[in-house]
């Protein structure tokens, strides 16, 4: 089984590098923040779902913790 | 304004008005690698104090100083935080310091093309591992390391390992560029393979 794992991972980072290397400089550049700002909308949706009565203000501002939070935890 | 939006107009701004600049960080990284999630964008920005000072005149609308930062403390360089309207990109601006390998990597910047007529200032691929092992070192964050492993998948063996060992050496960091290499053999032997089917 260990095997069998090693080998999908081994397959997926060559997917990962070959889809990097086919990508434009465009494409790269952009890519960053767009993932950014989709996690956002993803995690503001969540934020919604858990508090259906929360205020737009307040929602941005829980996912303004969230973020520094993980800051916190990459630093 | 998406984040990437606003870096272009303040990197534009910075052209206009004869600024030199370097894009580092993340999307440094993100250019020669594997492109991940980022929240911010790092720029080191050549200014005397005065003309360090005079540098919000140049923010296009939408871009505003968030506070003052003090001091990075990797390589011990000034910095200040901007902060994009409507958005919770951030923008880090670093004053560029007297550190050797920082002025080497400004030195040796280029203009890459992104867009069509559009081009940034970037460093080399060889600069960006450099400086994201030493701070694989200073700031033990995984990511950097991450992003020094897909740098070096991405731009395969045809590196130029002797400077990059040259400043790992200054560095300190030759520990943990030889951990890094033996993560992207990985992906190396397996461009071995493609290029030479038995």
């Amino acid at each position: 089984m260990n095997d069998r794992i090693a080998d999908d991972a081994r397959f997926a980072l060559l997917a990962k590098v070959r889809q990097a290397r086919r990508m434009s400089a465009g494409a790269k550049f952009l890519t960053g923040s767009e993932l950014f700002d989709e996690a956002c909308a993803w995690n503001l949706a969540g934020i919604a779902a858990q508090h259906p009565g929360a205020s737009d203000a307040e929602k941005q501002q829980e996912l303004q913790r969230r973020l520094k939070l993980a800051d916190r935890l990459n630093q | 304004m998406s984040g990437t939006d606003s870096l272009l107009k303040l990197v534009a701004s910075f052209d206009t008005a004869g600024v030199p600049y370097l894009i580092v960080g993340s999307y440094s990284s993100n250019f020669y690698g594997i492109p991940r999630m980022t929240k911010d964008a790092d720029l080191v920005v050549h200014l005397d104090a005065k003309g360090w000072q005079a540098l919000p005149s140049l923010f296009p609308d939408g871009i505003e100083l968030e506070e003052q930062m003090g001091f990075e403390m990797v390589t011990a360089t000034q910095r200040e935080l901007l902060r994009v309207k409507d958005s919770l990109f951030q923008i880090e601006l670093f004053r560029l310091s007297d550190d050797a390998h920082d002025r080497m990597r400004f030195e040796r910047r280029l203009r890459q093309p992104i867009f069509p007529g559009v081009e940034v200032s970037l460093p080399t691929a060889e600069d960006v591992i450099v400086q994201k092992l030493r701070w694989c070192r200073g700031a033990k964050r995984p990511k950097d390391f991450a992003d020094t492993v897909a740098v070096m998948q991405i731009q395969g063996k045809s590196l130029d390992w002797p400077y990059i060992e040259h400043w790992c050496a200054q560095h300190d960091t030759l520990d943990i560029l030889a951990e890094a290499k033996a993560e992207a053999s990985v992906v190396w032997d397996a461009d071995e393979l493609d290029n030479n089917p038995r």
